[in-house]
């Protein structure tokens, strides 16, 4: 919201600040200031003195030329906007170019209104600052319990507390004509209007406002309309109280009523759209219909246009909820409805109300006596406080004369009877927001100055405890997969309904009911839905060789609570290891993809045994090449190629392999202890083995066979490791070659070359009575 | 000055079985280099009478040139001799892929880790949230305007999206005893379209120290090292009062600009300082929706959005690069 510097000091006369020095002080109590204009800011023309010749009164508007400086441009100015012949009117002058509405912008065909020079003043003189003075506007960031700062009465309230000046109201004066209203008021709904006024203004004059208030909105950033709408405008900046304006002459039945909106009543509001209302809205009406929206805006009918005679003012209070319902609801936040919706001060009511009439003057004439339903509410709030609890709670000393001091300042009564421990005081009518003593600590911290309190670090004695499992576990795994040249990426968790549905049912994922778009409508059920389109744009960029994972949240409907999160780890590989000289045998595959997901088990401190990959295909992966892991015989993921249908739909041009594991799994599962095992430097010896097998025969299946041996025959053996594998060639067809290697070492002796040899013949002979096993000549190498 | 002579002699000896560089090169470290005894001899010079002195001091220098002349010889000859080396060690090393943390995690670690340092135990909390966490409980009734900054993404009646990490302070007050001391970091989620500083999703990390005695000093005194630590010493701390429903006294932190100094320029918005975080001490009302007595525990807490600290500490532009994961944005993170 915009401080006019000008208007505050009418609010406080011996404010003397420089501009700077305000803002800081406003931001450093709590009213964040944004931004501070200079009014060439505003209005960003030189603003020179034209003549207005030759005017010719039309039926619908008037001609005329304005002269300047040997130049005459020909303008066409609504009747009521158009000033006398000969007036000196104030033009901006854009390079040459004219502005009628000195403020910029504003070349219409026909020109609402012209504004004349307020003092005398020769045609062609550059009358700027002469003007504008020299005026500061700062924008402020008012909070949201702070409604009464809406005003520059509210922010006068706060700088006369932090620097000792007393604020003052501006008198009001006007002459009431003999003659009532002959209006009538009917409140239907106390409970979301406690109070409304009405006054009855007659023989109205509407007209221009005076250059003083075009400026002031303009600096405000109100586009100034015509005397009457200007004035409630400027009253409801300096005060806070919104006022509505309604052209008395249209009003049915010479009767207002507040009331409910009946279900699907209409409205053409000011702005000029019909509205559609709700009977949860509340709705000003004359006999027959809606005229305006209560607090958020009138109706278009009831507008005051030149030819407006008469107004029905309205300065009421609204039920803040209902306010802010009703303008969302119709999606429309105005001045108005910003405030009501904050609070606004009960006792400023009427005031606001005989400031308009008392700026209008001989531009209208009120009929004596107000239309009034219901009376301010009359909240008294009192709180009690001790001075000890508000310097505990700042940490910081402040006296009791001070604080008294602060809250004087800021409207507050001292219960003059407060001894001793604590003090108690009623908040002023405008503060709706304190009612805690916590509070009252927080209005004197922040006009003490949070700059006063002494920092320190909390002083008592906590134990942290060690962290949680499955936060380290997270914290090792992603370790990890840095170390091992991943990158990690955050991938936006809201897909398409698209997307959605390659995982499965709509019924089993979360919809979004409100969502910004449809693209973002579903929560993932799944990370690789998410990761595609991270992929894609590494892929379009031509980023070629990655390894890529994510640990995030997958959600999906669930039994018991309606909504389940599980945190997974997405894992995408693609492209070489090393750098295009050195491809060779550095691509990536599904054995190297396989290897980062035992060595992740690995460090979660899964043992070997527990850890099951089996052929199985699974979301989004190629299922001739694709796999399931399982821990203790549960699944705990799958991962593969991913399928050519995504390749090809994203337009991937090369192979990605994708896994994705169950991160709950991992880190729920209990652990064994560790147990050091002894060092054993005893020396290793090796024996290779090569068999023919038939194709079919998987690695696993010899694996067992060797392993069961060696298990039964309680051999001392370090390892069991495959080292080629191979088809074509010499190998019949039908057939192929595995090599293994087997590592013997005892912990406790050196082994011999015998012994070593009957294992083997015992693994070979084991291995021969599988069918379709055939020896080959056997290799020995240390 | 006897020891000249040898000196040259053994010079000479060992300069004819140098048959490689490195032999060389150690051979003239020996007798040119600093451990020669060249600067020995020198001072010897000086306590012999003139006329020797002369004689002398120009047998060194003679000597040490021909030393230099027959060093510079041989590596003429060894360079000549030297087999050719088998390596084109210009070529490419065999670099493996270099792993990088997320910059928004990694700074989300860095955060964390001062707050552990600090004594704080780190919890977490879920992503999808009942009314009542994400609002009531924090006194955000409905309707309240400060909902207005807080819009939603709803699953259904009483479920959402959690629109900051402050629900946690909740669900970390029913689960702990006080005195306690931690952060929930976590995703949240706000239906603000796209743009350069907004996005829909976005990393928060919560504080919340709850004990006997707590003061708006404890919580100042927590952030002002917290932001000394993670930005450096030299920047400066601003508490301002702002406004919160859920803390009382409430404040909002800026730390000065790192690109002007607290001047004033184009990254501050001209103001010299950036809004980092809010804060403030636990409204009495919050303990009530916990089940804690208002009356015997007193606490603060913070929050602040993980994005804008990492876009502030490496001068990112733009909050939609760290959903985009661009590999060679991710790569210049590689170092850390």
């Amino acid at each position: 919201m915009r401080i006019s510097y000008g208007i505050l000091k009418r609010f406080l006369p011996d404010l003397d600040l420089p501009g700077e020095e305000l803002a800081t002080l406003l931001t450093e109590q709590g009213l964040m200031v944004e931004k501070i204009w200079k009014t060439e800011e505003i209005f960003p023309f030189p603003l020179v003195v034209a003549t207005l010749d030759n005017v010719k009164k039309g039926i619908l508007y008037s001609e005329g030329e304005v002269h300047f400086r040997g130049e005459v441009w020909n303008i066409k100015v609504d009747n009521w906007g158009m000033p006398e012949e000969k007036s000196k009117i104030i033009v901006g002058m854009e390079e040459g170019i004219p502005h009628f509405l000195p403020w910029g912008g504003g070349r219409e065909e026909i020109i609402d209104f012209l504004i004349t020079v307020p003092f005398p003043a020769e045609e062609g003189e550059e009358v700027t600052s002469l003007l504008l003075g020299d005026d500061v506007i700062l924008d402020i960031e008012v909070t949201a319990n702070r409604g009464d700062c809406l005003s520059s009465l509210g922010v006068a309230r706060e700088v006369g507390a932090k620097l000792d000046l007393k604020w003052q109201i501006p008198p009001v004066t006007y002459e009431e004509a003999d003659t009532p209203a002959d209006f009538s008021l009917e409140n239907q709904a106390p409970d979301l209007c406690p109070y409304y006024t009405g006054k009855h203004l007659r023989r109205l004059s509407v007209r221009p406002s005076p250059w003083w208030v075009v400026k002031e909105l303009s600096f405000l950033g109100l586009r100034p309309v015509n005397n009457v709408v200007d004035f409630t405008n400027l009253v409801m900046m300096e005060i806070g109280q919104p006022l509505h304006a309604f052209d008395a002459s249209v009003i049915k039945g010479r009767k207002v009523v507040v009331r409910r909106a009946q279900e699907g009543e209409k409205l053409i509001t000011l702005d000029g759209i019909e509205r559609e209302l709700s009977s949860e809205m509340l709705v000003i009406a004359d006999a027959e219909r809606p005229i305006g929206i209560a607090g958020v805006m009138g109706g278009k009918e009831s507008e005051i246009t030149p030819f407006t005679s008469e107004v029905f003012l309205e300065a009421a209070i609204f039920d803040r909820v209902a306010v802010r319902k009703t303008a969302k609801a119709l999606g429309m936040r105005t001045e108005a409805s910003a405030r009501f919706e904050r609070g606004v001060d009960p006792e400023k009511v009427t005031y606001a109300s005989r400031r308009v009439l008392h700026l209008l003057g001989k531009d209208g004439e009120p009929a004596s006596g107000w239309l009034i339903a219901g009376s301010p509410p009359e909240e008294e709030r009192r709180v009690s406080f001790s001075p000890q609890e508000v310097e505990k709670t700042l940490g910081c000393s402040v006296t009791r004369e001070e604080m008294i001091k602060i809250l004087t300042g800021l409207g507050f009564e001292i219960d003059s009877s407060s001894r001793g421990e604590t003090i108690q005081v009623k908040a002023p009518s405008w503060r709706s927001d304190v009612y805690l003593p916590v509070d009252i600590a927080e209005e004197i911290g922040r006009i003490h100055g949070y700059d006063k309190i002494i920092p320190r670090l909390p002083q008592f004695s906590f134990d942290p405890g060690n962290k949680d499992k499955g936060i380290l576990t997270e914290e090792k795994l992603r370790r990890h997969l840095v170390d091992r040249g991943l990158k990690e990426i955050v991938s936006f968790p809201l897909i398409s309904p698209r997307l959605a549905e390659l995982w499965g049912t709509k019924e089993e994922q979360i919809e979004i009911k409100n969502p910004l778009s449809q693209e973002q409508s579903y929560l993932r059920p799944h990370l690789l839905l998410s990761t595609l389109e991270v992929l894609k744009i590494n892929a379009t960029r031509g980023r070629n060789n990655w390894g890529l994972f994510e640990i995030g949240k997958v959600f999906r409907k669930g039994l018991n609570f309606p909504f389940q999160e599980e945190k997974r780890l997405f894992i995408a590989l693609t492209g070489y290891l090393l750098p295009p000289l050195w491809q060779k045998g550095g691509e990536v595959d599904i054995f190297l993809l396989k290897g980062l997901i035992e060595e992740l088990l690995d460090i979660a401190g899964f043992e070997q045994e527990e850890i099951c990959f089996r052929e199985d295909g699974g979301f989004g992966l190629e299922p001739s090449s694709s796999f399931r892991v399982e821990i203790s015989k549960q699944e705990a993921g799958r991962g593969g190629i991913l399928s050519s249908s995504f390749i090809r739909e994203w337009g991937f041009g090369a192979e990605i392999y994708v896994a994705e594991l169950n991160l709950d799994l991992l880190i729920t599962e209990e652990k064994k202890t560790f147990q050091l095992q002894e060092v054993v430097t005893f020396p290793s010896v090796v024996r290779d083995i090569s068999l023919l097998v038939d194709e079919a025969t998987r690695w696993g299946e010899i694996e067992e066979i060797v392993k069961s041996t060696i298990s039964r025959e309680r051999m001392e053996v370090e390892a069991v490791e495959i080292f080629d594998l191979f088809q074509g060639g010499n190998v019949p067809q039908g057939k192929k070659n595995f090599s293994f290697r087997v590592t013997f070492r005892s912990p406790e002796r050196t082994l011999n070359d015998e012994e070593v040899d009957k294992w083997v013949q015992k693994i070979k002979a084991d291995l021969k009575e599988k069918e379709g096993l055939l020896l080959r000549e056997e290799l020995v190498s240390f | 000055m006897r020891e000249l002579e040898e000196y040259w002699e053994s010079f000479q000896e060992e300069l004819r079985e140098v048959n490689t560089l490195s032999d060389w090169n150690y051979l003239k470290g020996k007798y040119v280099g600093k451990k020669s005894r060249w600067g020995e001899f020198l001072s010897e010079l000086k306590e012999l009478p003139a006329e020797e002195k002369r004689v002398w001091g120009r047998k060194i220098n003679q000597l040490k040139r021909e030393m230099e002349e027959l060093l510079e010889k041989k590596y003429q000859e060894l360079l000549s001799t030297e087999e050719k080396s088998e390596i084109d060690i210009t070529l490419p090393g065999k670099k493996g892929w270099s792993g990088s943390f997320h910059p928004v995690l990694l700074t989300r670690d860095w955060i964390l880790a001062i707050f552990e340092s600090l004594g704080f135990r780190i919890e977490e909390g879920p992503e999808i949230e009942t009314e009542f966490y994400n609002f009531e409980a924090l006194n955000i009734p409905p309707d309240h305007p400060a909902r207005d900054d807080q819009d939603s993404f709803y699953l259904a009646p009483g479920y959402l999206l959690r629109t900051h990490t402050s629900p946690a302070q909740i669900r970390v007050m029913e689960k702990m005893e006080p005195p306690f001391k931690v952060v929930v970091p976590g995703k949240c989620y706000r239906r603000d379209a796209f743009d350069a500083t907004h996005s829909p999703m976005f990393h928060q990390i919560e504080g919340l120290v709850v004990a006997e005695d707590i003061s708006m000093g404890d919580l100042k005194g927590t952030l002002e090292t917290f932001v000394r630590r993670f930005f450096g010493e030299e920047r400066k701390t601003r508490f301002r009062p702002g406004y919160f429903p859920f803390t009382e006294p409430s404040a909002e932190v800026d730390v000065s600009c790192g690109v002007c100094g607290g001047k004033g320029c184009r990254s501050c918005g001209y103001s010299g300082w950036l809004e980092i975080l809010g804060c403030g001490l636990v409204h009495p009302q919050v303990f009530v929706h916990a089940g804690y007595d208002p009356q015997k525990v007193r606490g603060f807490a913070f929050g602040m959005g993980v994005e804008r600290i990492t876009m502030l500490k490496f001068g990112i532009k733009d909050i939609r690069w760290f959903l985009e994961n661009d590999v060679q944005f991710l790569e210049q993170f590689k170092i850390f």
